[in-house]
């Protein structure tokens, strides 16, 4: 009974649980029922199937064989037919030409010479990274089985075998194959068997096999002496250090890789596990890399670490133009005399997003090249925000507050300096003096006002009642210059104020509104810019961008008007170099820029005309552009008008662009700007102010 | 019933995995928000919380947030409401119905943004009336499909003999849905709820491609602010504007949390 | 009624497959296929030269690569990472439990800037950085799949569990056997979230990948600017979503067929 009794209980218990457990038995049947294995294995496999597909698309890349040369900043490699280079940033390197037939690649600094076949015979050639040829190829003499090439020194230096001997080394022009090839000779040296060699600056060392081996470091500059040692077993060379007076090289010496007094023979083994079939050992300025003997690359190896020497510190310098056109050439001793162990090395990041994450966190950005970048803070933001180093009382550069004119303004911000410029732009003016006499205005030499300049406007528009061809005051796409100068006037970013919604603004737009409510803005596409700029017809004056004395010539320029003559201040758009207050080398970047803002430094661009000495100015005349008759020489007057310039400079850093209309992501040009809205009458003076104000709040306010 | 180890062990490892890829950072952000500046790393106590806290437009953005985000929200919700039973109730066209309602989520930002952009001819000076139609529009198209996806599948799991229960009961098919449906699906409701939230925030990417840096004052929301600072380069803000919305969150969850017990308590 | 609300229905639908079908017509279109249909004057060809535009930049087919390589990865991962660290939050009863939850909704609603600098700053830390493995682990790791596959769970009653185990004492195979295939059509869902996620990423690799080589499309689609955008860009990008959503689609299909 009391089983049946439990049974029961059980059974209600169940029916209880059921609907869940029915469920359950439903779906653990139906597992194994109704639904057909193979339906679900298929959709299964289908997947995994996509998926592998998807990875293996993804990751199939195979390495091949390739010969390579390195350069100061990059390295060529010559794979399949086809030569690139890449910089240290972009592994992905760019084709630069195709030949098939290229045997030996050798780079100095901006060039790269390779030995390929030509049409009868082998012949050298050159190319630059941008892919210029600039030389004509040179023919190599058929009598050498070229096996080795490398350059020096501006030489071509190839180690052949000829008919007279095997392992010879000869020297070359690499451009001019009229000049003989002379056979390289030293005092105790005889040049025959060579097996290897390398040149670093002025010396060229030489492997044969000789006496059971002999060394010989070669003098290739100005004097022929000549050392040899008796050194076993090396099989291949390269550059390695200095240390108390005596070169050591880098070889490969029977499977290991071994350092060389090249004054004393002694060889040290370096300890380095070198992978099997290194054939031959190569560097660039940082690392040493081993290949095999069909060229293509085994390991590489830190060159600071094989040599034991302290490591070098770096410091990076990022988006500087500088670097790529080697104008740092001059700076970079001078600096090096003092921090011979710091390392410059440039970078280049080009996304604004990138650039602040790595700025916040301090990832190797000591020093900066900066100006309007799009939505990057102003200068004065980053100042007050302590994002830069404040140098106001560095005393590298208090030194230098003699040698300059009042420049200091033009990097400063509230009073204390944020960077050291790079170079500025200046928003002057050019008249056309035809015009100017046709009305019988005189061009104003110096200062003049908006007062003025009302006035003048006032004259065009009398004259234009009754001259038979209208003239214009200025070319419509000019005006938003004003507006410049009176943002960098009025909008404050280090207090965070602004007086865009002041009287004065309205005023401005009320003025541009009037200009082209009277015709007297011109419409007419003309070209401003660059070598070939010219006065808009028709039109008495226009804005004109300066970037520096050079580009002036004799044109009749005139200073823009100004709100007061009293304090007059003129519109700069610069670009400085700034110190990340997050930068572990502090010091020594301060001392870097005190480098590149010393006086006698000639590769810093716009130096030379900041300076109170005349005589040190880099660029006074295009010579070029005189030479061929597009300008003329520099004028008193303009020189004068820039350097009035620049000692009331104001400096206009833009946050939010003026002119435009808050627009999406998309530039669609055809949506119009509120400038343009302005201009044909959709938006109010006030309606415009307003706009700005709005804007410019939320900017600053944040 | 106790789930074994054996199945639970395992788990640790994502949860490892989302400890150092997100928790780690987390904690790094949250000490950002107490010093001065990424660049000034002294201590800087509340201040970086009393500034945030006290900026008119941090606090525009959270208005925002919860009116404009609050009506996005709750439109999806609606849709999603209608579009679940109709769903349900025309079996057929279920399927290629999921599809077409599954398939915006997947096409790039870039290019519905592109097409908005022409149809609703857009700029910030756009009206905010219409840039706010544009933006809830291109959020409900976006991403009120998922969640009445969601919901469908949710509504499906409701054994039939519920709902003959409730007809018998004689409720008719609104009163079934809103008082029977709904509540037994409740968890997926909650799960919708979750997704629109994190697709709300994520939405600021399309409303940046629409509108810029600046839109009008009633499209500025948190993440506005958020970005705007990171560009200054002040993470500090950036944290402490991070932690003060998660402690917003972190009200928001408790209180449902409050609330839903309460309900249930009183439904017992 | 009946009609009506089918009507509705399919009103609805078509309202929400139009845009769709426009940016597909408008990638084999060359001109402004909007402006002219707005009314304006815009010249319009149907012709494939956008497409062929797409083949034959090689940088973008590069970029595609490693779009595919970082997805592929990411979902190969990310399922199983999801399954496991659900099922924990779902069937584990420790107080642990909860609070990773709470922290895990929380950065699911947090926007990536707040932990990008931090996130940069460690992947430097790790090593990783400029490596595609940065992406990918962020991506394994996110907070959505293993709250998804809670959510899951939790919709399974407690009942089945339970009563499953009265006829197999096997936690494990339970869940395989019985739990598991009740959850492939979520799974499905997220497979597809996660895709689209991954395809879209633009914060993660910009600040992890500095070597030009490694970027994903998704970028470059980020850099274009114009109005008539590269429409077939857009929709060649769009492809393999498309592919993997047809094919979830058949996963779904099965699915349901055990469900509905």
């Amino acid at each position: 009974m009391k089983e049946q009794e439990l049974i029961n209980a059980l059974e209600t218990y169940m029916e209880q649980m059921s609907p869940s457990r029915n469920y359950a038995q439903q779906v653990l049947s139906q597992r194994e029922g109704e639904v057909p294995k193979m339906k679900k294995k298929a959709t299964f496999s289908l997947v995994l199937a996509f998926v592998l597909m998807f990875l293996a698309a993804a990751t199939a890349y195979a390495l091949l064989p390739r010969k390579t040369a390195y350069d100061t900043f990059g390295s060529w490699s010559y794979l399949e037919g086809t030569l690139y280079y890449q910089t240290p940033d972009d592994k992905r390197a760019t084709p630069i030409l195709e030949d098939e037939n290229i045997l030996f690649l050798s780079a100095d600094d901006q060039m790269l010479y390779y030995v390929t076949k030509g049409e009868k015979g082998k012949v050298i050639r050159s190319v630059m990274n941008n892919g210029l040829s600039l030389y004509p190829e040179r023919a190599i003499n058929t009598k050498y089985n070229v096996r080795d090439f490398q350059m020096g020194n501006g030489t071509a230096y190839i180690l052949a075998h000829t008919t007279q001997g095997n392992g010879v080394i000869y020297a070359l022009h690499p451009l001019d194959s009229s000049i003989p090839d002379w056979k390289l000779q030293g005092e105790g040296w005889e040049n025959i068997n060579n097996i290897a060699f390398c040149i670093h600056e002025d010396t060229l060392y030489a492997y044969s096999t000789e006496d059971g081996g002999t060394l010989a470091s070669l003098s290739i500059g100005m004097d022929d002496h000549c050392h040899t040692v008796l050194v076993p077993g090396l099989s291949s060379l390269c550059y390695g250090y200095e240390k108390d007076g005596e070169d050591h090289l880098f070889a490969l010496s029977e499977g290991k890789l071994v350092i060389v007094n090249t004054a004393t023979g002694a060889k040290y083994d370096t300890g380095v596990k070198l992978p099997s079939g290194a054939a031959q050992v190569v560097r660039n300025h940082t690392s040493i890399f081993v290949n095999d003997d069909e060229g293509s690359l085994l390991a590489s190896y830190d060159a600071n670490q094989l040599s034991g020497q302290k490591e070098l510190r770096r410091l990076y310098v990022v988006n500087d133009v500088n670097f790529g056109h080697g104008t740092m050439a001059d700076v970079l001793p001078l600096f090096h005399e003092k921090y011979p162990d710091v390392e410059v090395v440039p970078r280049q990041i080009n996304d604004s997003r990138k650039l602040a994450t790595e700025l916040m966190a301090g990832n190797n950005c000591d020093i900066y090249l900066y100006g309007n970048f799009d939505l990057m803070p102003t200068y004065a933001e980053l100042l007050k925000n302590g994002a830069v180093l404040d140098l106001t009382d560095e005393a590298d550069f208090a030194a230098l507050r003699d040698d300059y004119r009042d420049i200091w303004p033009m990097m400063s911000s509230n009073g204390r300096q944020y960077g050291w410029i790079y170079n500025y732009t200046a928003h002057l003016m050019w008249a056309n003096p035809e015009i100017a006499a046709q009305i019988g205005w005189e061009i104003p030499t110096g200062v003049w006002t908006y007062a003025d300049f009302d006035a003048l406007a006032e004259k065009v528009i009398a004259y234009n009642k009754t001259a038979e061809t209208p003239i214009f005051l200025m070319p419509e796409e000019h005006v938003h210059y004003f507006l410049s100068n009176f943002d960098a006037l009025h909008v404050d970013y280090y207090q965070g104020t602004h007086a865009l919604n002041s009287d004065a603004h309205v005023d401005m737009l009320r003025r541009i509104v009037y200009l082209k409510n009277n015709n007297l803005l011109s419409t007419e596409k003309f070209e401003d810019f660059g070598k070939h700029a010219r006065l808009a017809p028709n039109t008495l004056m226009q804005f004109c961008e300066v970037g520096g004395l050079g580009s002036m010539g004799d044109k009749t320029m005139l200073l823009p008007p100004v709100e007061n003559a009293q304090s007059p201040r003129y519109t700069f758009q610069t670009q400085s170099y700034l110190i990340s207050a997050n930068s572990p080398m502090k010091e020594e970047a301060v001392y870097l820029l005190a480098c590149m803002a010393h006086p006698e430094i000639e590769g810093m661009g716009y130096n030379g005309q900041m300076l109170k000495d005349k005589s040190l100015y880099l660029i006074r005349d295009n010579s070029q552009a005189i030479a061929l008759g597009i300008q003329k020489p520099l004028s008193e007057q303009n020189e004068y008008l820039l350097n009035f310039a620049l000692e009331h400079a104001v400096v206009w850093d833009e946050a939010l662009e003026v002119t435009r209309a808050k627009y999406g992501y998309y530039d669609t040009s055809d949506k119009p700007t509120i400038f343009e809205m302005l201009l044909n009458g959709s938006l109010s003076p006030e309606e415009y102010a307003a706009i700005r104000t709005e804007q410019m709040n939320m900017y600053l306010g944040e | 019933m106790k789930t074994k180890p054996r199945l639970l062990l395992p788990g640790g490892i994502p949860l490892l995995g989302f400890a150092g890829c997100y928790l780690a950072p987390l904690g790094m952000t949250v000490y950002y928000a107490f010093v001065h500046s990424a660049f000034d790393q002294t201590f800087a106590g509340a201040e970086n919380f009393r500034y945030v806290a006290q900026n008119t437009y941090f606090r525009l953005g959270l208005q925002n947030l919860l009116g404009l985000g609050g009506c996005m929200v709750g439109t999806a919700l609606l849709v999603a409401f209608l579009l679940a039973p109709l769903l349900c109730r025309h079996k057929k066209m279920a399927l290629p119905g999921m599809a077409v309602l599954l398939l915006p989520l997947l096409i790039p930002s870039i290019s519905a943004v592109s097409l908005w952009e022409q149809v609703f001819d857009t700029n910030s000076l756009l009206s905010p009336l219409s840039s706010q139609l544009a933006l809830i529009t291109l959020y409900l198209w976006k991403y009120a499909g998922v969640a009445a996806v969601l919901l469908y599948t949710g509504l499906n799991k409701i054994p039939q003999d519920v709902l003959d229960a409730a007809a018998l009961d004689g409720a008719g098919k609104i009163r079934t849905y809103v008082s029977v449906r709904l509540p037994i699906a409740g968890g997926y409701v909650g799960g919708m709820v979750m997704f629109l939230m994190m697709f709300l925030l994520r939405s600021y990417k399309e409303c940046y491609l629409l509108f810029g840096d600046y839109p009008s004052q009633k499209l500025y929301m948190v993440q506005h602010y958020m970005n705007h600072q990171y560009m200054k380069m002040n993470f500090q803000y950036v944290a402490a504007s991070a932690v003060i919305l998660m402690a917003l969150a972190l009200l928001a969850y408790g209180l449902c949390i409050v609330l839903v017990k309460r309900r249930r308590v009183a439904a017992v | 009624m009946r009609t009506i609300s089918m009507l509705v229905l399919g009103m609805i639908l078509i309202l929400f497959a139009l845009p769709i079908l426009l940016l597909i017509t408008a990638s084999f279109v060359q001109g402004d296929l909007m402006a002219s249909l707005k009314g304006n004057d815009g010249e319009i060809l149907f012709t494939l030269s956008r497409w062929k535009e797409v083949f034959a930049d090689e940088n973008m087919m590069l970029r595609f690569q490693n779009s595919l390589k970082i997805t592929g990865y990411s979902l190969l991962f990310k399922v199983p990472v999801g399954l496991l660290g659900g099922l924990f939050l779902a069937r584990s009863h420790g107080k642990g439990a909860k609070i990773l939850l709470v922290l895990m909704l929380l950065m699911l609603l947090l926007p990536f800037q707040s932990i990008m600098v931090p996130v940069f700053r460690f992947s430097k830390w790790a090593q990783l950085y400029d490596t595609h493995l940065a992406v990918i682990l962020l991506q394994v790791f996110a907070p959505l799949g293993p709250l998804v596959v809670w959510l899951l769970i939790r919709q399974v009653p407690r009942e089945q569990w339970e009563a499953a185990l009265l006829d197999c004492a096997s936690q494990t195979k339970i869940f395989f056997r019985a739990i598991l295939p009740q959850l492939i059509p979520g799974l499905a869902v997220l497979v597809l979230l996660c895709f689209a996620e991954s395809w879209n990423l633009i914060e993660q690799p910009l600040i992890l990948l500095q070597d030009s080589s490694l970027l994903p499309a998704s970028m470059a689609l980020n850099d274009m600017k114009g109005a008539a955008a590269n429409y077939a860009g857009a929709v060649m990008y769009s492809l393999p979503i498309l592919i993997l959503y047809i094919l979830t689609g058949a996963v779904i299909c099965f699915g349901k067929y055990d469900v509905i």
